[in-house]
Order: structure tokens, then sequence, then C-alpha cells
């Protein structure tokens, strides 16, 4: 008699958690890594200089400025990659202007003459994707390999950023908890 | 989803109306005397098969499976048994895309708990099961999974990557009834508790499900099953 009920019993927990545990991806999961930039000073290499009024923005038809980086004073961004397929090498560009202003042309109350101000420079991260297994929920994470930047000038306004390197040579970035590539200026 | 819930719901309740009936037997038997002639047991293999595989495979679009059990009686209340299967089952999420492949066999003893009234034949038992299966992974599709949202979309990786001849090795241990509910033809319910003993993960990867074994939960080496079993037993003898 008692086995029956044990039975019953069992069969009824069985029954009840049949309903299986949903398959996301917990937020405490490390995933794909983003890339940490600090800004230093281009003759005091070790000291971190605020960059005045910072803009970002991926390049790409139909990016938007990243929020955070929208006319801020700041000596590190924090930026996603572009992923793509592994083993290929991919860039990511963005422009990221110093001393960034709308000039409103002299008429506050109309915006369709207003024109953007200050030096725009363009960073070029090159590097190559390796999927990384995390779980059956996230499946794979990106780790970047090989990373680099370059700097261009975006119009005639001359090269703010005077100088890059990165924190270790052959750069793998594989999490976001220290600073990847330093930037002078 | 639902139409497993629908069959657990099903089979929860076959399981519930076999208790009562076995419940009510038992209770007969305190009632009569012992003055029955010649008890025989029924010797013999007994053939079946689990019905919850066959209407998985019916219902559920990510799973196919098959599996054949037997039992062979070896003194009144021991049994030598078995399970040999194959399995295949498909996972996706907006991230990955994987299908295992593979077969298995069990093998192990039944102990039944229940005394008879003469001459039925019905089983409450445990016992336990070592467990192989070799069996393949493949990841079919694969996306970067980003918390951030602004590079989109992410490309989906289509490269088809095969992961051949991995195997495991677990234990069970399993509580079940079972009743004889016209001459020689069974009908049971088991629940199973395994412990993962070895496996081969493949590199940069996991196995999300292994044939036999069950769903592999991260970082979690105990898994479950239950399984209805119908099955018949070829008489041999009566002894």
């Amino acid at each position: 008699m008692k086995h029956l009920k044990f039975i019953s019993l069992c069969l009824f927990f069985i029954a009840i958690s049949s309903c299986e545990k949903d398959d996301i991806c917990s937020e405490s999961k490390a995933t794909t890594p983003n890339m940490v930039i600090d800004f230093l000073d281009v003759v005091d290499r070790e000291t971190p200089k605020s960059v005045t009024r910072i803009r970002v923005k991926g390049i790409n038809p139909d990016n938007e400025v990243i929020a955070e980086y929208n006319g801020t004073n700041v000596t590190q961004i924090i930026v996603p990659l572009v992923n793509n397929v592994p083993d290929e090498e991919t860039i990511t560009q963005y422009q990221i202007y110093k001393d960034f202003e709308i000039d409103d042309n002299g008429t506050p109350d109309d915006s369709s003459d207003d024109f953007e101000t200050g030096n725009p420079d363009i960073i070029t991260i090159s590097y190559v994707i390796k999927e990384v297994y995390v779980s059956a929920a996230c499946g794979f994470k990106a780790k970047y390999e090989n990373v680099s930047i370059t700097v261009e000038d975006e119009n005639t306004t001359g090269l703010w950023i005077l100088d890059q390197e990165p924190t270790l040579d052959n750069l793998t970035i594989s999490d976001d908890t220290t600073t990847h590539y330093n930037l002078f200026h | 989803m639902i139409q497993q819930r629908i069959t657990t719901f099903f089979i929860s309740s076959c399981l519930l109306l076999l208790c009562v009936s076995l419940q009510a037997q038992t209770n007969k038997t305190e009632a009569k005397t012992d003055s029955i002639p010649a008890k025989t047991l029924k010797y013999g293999i007994r053939l079946g098969t689990d019905a919850i595989k066959l209407a998985r495979t019916a219902f559920d679009e990510n799973y196919s499976g098959f599996e054949i059990i037997g039992d062979y009686r070896l003194t009144k209340r021991w049994f030598v048994a078995g399970e040999i299967g194959t399995e295949q089952k498909d996972f996706e999420t907006d991230y990955l895309n994987q299908t295992t492949k593979g077969n298995y066999f069990k093998a192990g003893f039944d102990y039944n708990m229940h005394d008879n009234l003469f001459p039925l034949d019905n089983m409450i038992f445990s016992g336990f099961r070592v467990g192989y299966s070799n069996f393949s992974q493949t990841i079919n599709e694969s996306t970067i999974y980003t918390v951030s949202q602004y590079w989109q979309p992410t490309p989906v990786n289509t490269n088809e990557r095969e992961f051949k001849n991995l195997s495991a090795i677990w234990a069970e241990v399993l509580m079940g009834i079972k009743a004889e509910v016209i001459n020689n033809l069974y009908l049971g319910l088991n629940l199973r508790l395994k412990y993962l003993v070895s496996e081969d993960a493949p590199d940069n990867f996991a196995n999300l499900y292994i044939p036999g074994f069950n769903k592999i939960y991260e970082d979690n080496k105990i898994g479950a099953g239950f399984s209805y079993s119908i099955s018949y037993r070829i008489p041999v003898y009566k002894k």
C-alpha cells in the first residue's frame, strides 16, 4: 500500500513538472563582449584625457548615434562590434566627433538649415571572429582575434586622434572588463 | 507542448486507475483464506514498447524515437530487464539549431515488491539499469548571441558541423508498476532517475541530449524520464 501511494505521488509531481524549463539565455551569462576604448593624453601617455562633447555613430546608413555618447564628455567608450560568420576578417567603423555641436545657423526655430560642427574622425576596427560555446539557451558568443584600429580623417578638419595602440600585442577581445585599446589626443 | 501535456495527463490518469485496481486486489487478499492449491508462476520473455515514445514521434515534430523493452523472470521476485532503442531530437532557438541522433541500450534488474493474489501477475517494482549510448550531434545553424542590438542583424552561420561517434554511460534507478490487463498482455508505467557517469563532449560545444538518457541540463549530471510500457509475455513454461 505504501508503494502505491509513493508511486502515485511521484507520478503527480512528474505530471505537473513536465512543462520544460524555458530555454532563455540568463542575463548573468557572459556573452559577446563589447570593445573598451580609453582616451589618453598624447603627451603624458598614461593620463586619461576627456573628449569634450563626443558623438559616436556607427558607419552604416541606418545606424543611429549611440545615446550615451551624444554630446557628453568621456574618457572611455564601450562599443559593440559587427558580428559576421566566424573565421573571416570583419571590420566595424565608427565616426567619432570631438567638440560636436549643432549650429542652428542663426535660426533657432528652424531646424531645416541646421548643420553639424566639430571634428569627426573615423576609426576602423578590424578583427577575426571566433565562435565560443556558452550554453544551449545562449548558443555561441563571439571572441575577436587580431584586433587592430586605424584612424582616418573624415573631412578637412584634420585628425584629432593622434595615435592609437592596443593594450596587448595580438589583441584578443574575449570579455569587456578591461581596456582593449588606447586612443591618444 | 500542449500535446505533450495532454499525453502526460492521459498517462497519469491511466496510472491512477491502475493503482486503484491494484489496491482493490490487495484488499481482497486479506479477506481470503489460503486454500488455493499449487500456485504457479509464468516464465517467459516479455517484450514490448514504450508508448510515450510512439506518441511523441507522432505529435512532437522535434522528436522521433522507438524503444523495445524486454524482461525475463528469474525467480518469483527478480527479473532481468533491459531496453534498446533509437532517438532523434532537434533543438531550436533563435541562436542555435541542433540535432542529436543515436542508439542506446540499457540492462539491469527489476525487483517485484508486490504480493499477488494467485493467479494474478501484477508488479509494483523497483529496479536499476546501466545505460550506454552512441550518438552524433550536428549544429545545423548558429547565430552569435549578443546583448547589444546596435549592429543587426547578425548573419547566420549555416556551416553544418557534425560531431560523430560520441558516447555516454549512465546509471538509472526506477520505480514502476505493471499490470496484466488480459492474458499475457501488460500495461505499465515507470519513473526513472538517471545519473550520467561519463560522456564525450564535442570540442567547443556540449551534449544537449543523449539518446536514452534524455535532455542534459547545464552542468547537471542528473536526468529523469518516464515511460508507459505495453508488453506481451511469450509464455515458455509455468513453475
